[in-house]
């Protein structure tokens, strides 16, 4: 599902894009952009998803803070902001450009590439959400909630540790 | 060379502003094929016909509009030279607004678990990115042009209070308590006002809790409340205050109405019962100092005075009492001299 993105929007073009998509030089630009702006609705659909799981967050953070537990909602901030810090970094992050000159030339493989590996995310979007689930049961039962919080803030930083990586995939697959 | 297509873009030059739209006034008449640039951190909602049709992420967009070239010219001639496809685009800021500031406008008071009744002012800062776009031109910018940080921030300011309020009234901790709980409270207030800042279109991303501050009457309560710890509870603290009246009097040379009560002799010489008469005295005052003032003495009366402080900030009496009964009793002290 996710991963037809592109096809999908290939199939989108209306007449006048199909038309322009002929002219000499053109196409290979096109199908790079349109390789990127699949990639950036990915990223966007990702973002959407951690989203959802840090408004369920947010409204555990209330549950707890009705009921006295400030030192819990302190612990879930944490989470929070590295769940915000994840959102924001998907958002915002590079579309895979490489200058003229540039020593590494972003073609078409790289950029499946990094489509791939933002894909590869969507695993993430799965753990935390059952981490939240954990999170809510506890919190509404007014059991402890710290062993899930850890683990949320343990997964929150190893996604945002995946992240990071994202740049090396172009540097891998160039070398390929 | 005849106009044909429109960009349309909002470079933001400012910083400051939330919402910009385009025209700025009136309705705009894009022509069909024209082109809308949304840079990375904005949103555009784009207006035809005066619906809200869709919002437009990062990128260049072709808008389609009924405003088609050479026909709109001969159809604009039946509408006064104007368009009747009417267009509006909202350029929303999307990034993160880092420097908005918050504080109690006016003190708010507290029941304090160890001194009762406190008044505190606090302020913070926090920082919101606007997250829906469309409902957050439909809610708060309407039809107007500029919408900037600080017309919104009174608004919310209101929000922040009245859930700090709230959440300082839950955790009911003493204000000596608070300076240590700025975290929890911060996130707390964040977690409470999340809801209210969504219904908006606004996501609040960080709050901060940089102080809480006790009014000038609450310290000079907290001060007293300290003085009082070494001695014991309120009967014994009336006493010393009592006391601490008739010493400083004493030091001044036993002048006026304290004479009768013997505190001017020196000390050693008939000290005691004397003592015990005018604190006697400045406890029966400060337990009845609604009473209709009869013959007291200067020092009942100040004994009395400092007495109301005291029982302001534990609750006893309401704030128009203590106005009422520090006038009564200044104007008799004024009375003595």
């Amino acid at each position: 599902m996710k991963g037809n993105l592109r096809e999908k929007m290939e199939s989108g073009r209306n007449a006048l894009e199909k038309l322009v998509a002929n002219l000499p030089g053109y196409q290979g630009y096109k199908e790079k952009e349109l390789r990127r702006e699949a990639d950036k609705l990915l990223r966007n659909q990702l973002a959407a998803g951690f989203d959802k799981q840090r408004r369920r967050l947010s409204s555990i953070q209330y549950t707890l803070t009705t009921t006295g537990r400030l030192a819990a909602v302190v612990m879930l901030e944490r989470a929070m902001l590295k769940l915000q810090l994840l959102t924001d970094r998907l958002k915002v992050a590079a579309y895979g450009y490489a200058g003229f000159f540039d020593a590494v030339k972003v073609e078409e493989a790289e950029l499946d590439a990094l489509y791939n590996f933002d894909l590869g995310l969507w695993d993430g979007v799965k753990q935390v959400e059952d981490l939240i689930n954990e999170l809510e049961e506890a919190a509404s039962k007014e059991e402890d909630v710290s062993q899930s919080a850890n683990a949320l803030i343990k997964l929150l930083e190893e996604l945002n540790e995946t992240f990071n990586r994202r740049q090396d995939v172009i540097l891998e697959t160039s070398k390929t | 060379m005849a106009r044909v297509f429109d960009v349309v873009e909002w470079p933001d030059t400012g910083g400051r502003d939330m919402v910009y739209r385009w025209p700025p006034t009136g309705s705009g008449d894009i022509r069909i094929g024209s082109q809308l640039v949304v840079r990375e951190s904005q949103a555009a909602v784009f207006f035809r016909d005066g619906k809200a049709l869709d919002t437009f992420g990062p990128g260049r967009h072709t808008l389609t509009t009924a405003n088609i070239p050479l026909l709109i010219g001969l159809l604009g001639k039946l509408f006064s030279d104007k368009s009747p496809f009417t267009t509006e685009v909202y350029f929303v800021n999307l990034r993160e607004f880092v420097d908005m500031k918050w504080g109690t406008p006016e003190p708010i008071a507290l029941r304090d678990s160890e001194l009762g009744m406190v008044r505190l002012g606090a302020f913070g800062t926090y920082s919101l990115q606007i997250s829906d776009p469309q409902l957050f031109v439909n809610k708060i910018v309407g039809v107007r042009g500029i919408y900037q940080t600080g017309q919104i921030e009174s608004y919310l300011r209101s929000i922040i209070v009245t859930r700090l309020t709230d959440l300082l009234g839950e955790i009911n901790k003493s204000l000596f308590d608070l300076p240590r709980l700025y975290e929890e409270i911060g996130a707390g207030v964040r977690a409470k006002l999340a809801d209210d800042f969504a219904a908006l279109g606004i996501d609040l991303k960080a709050f901060f809790v940089n102080s809480i501050n006790a009014t000038e009457e609450t310290v000079k309560a907290i001060d007293e409340r300290a003085a009082m710890g070494a001695i014991g509870d309120m009967q014994k603290y009336l006493q010393f205050k009592a006391a601490q009246a008739m010493g400083t009097a004493a030091a001044a040379g036993g002048a006026g109405d304290l004479t009768s009560a013997g505190v001017g002799l020196g000390a050693g010489v008939g000290m005691g019962a004397a003592m015990a008469s005018a604190i006697s005295s400045a406890i029966q005052a400060g337990k009845q100092e609604a009473a209709a003032p009869g013959a007291l003495t200067k020092a009942q009366v100040q004994a009395t005075l400092d007495n109301l402080d005291m029982r302001l900030a534990a609750g006893e009496i309401s704030e128009a009492t203590y106005k009422e009964l520090r006038a009564k009793w200044e104007k008799k002290l004024a009375e003595l001299g």
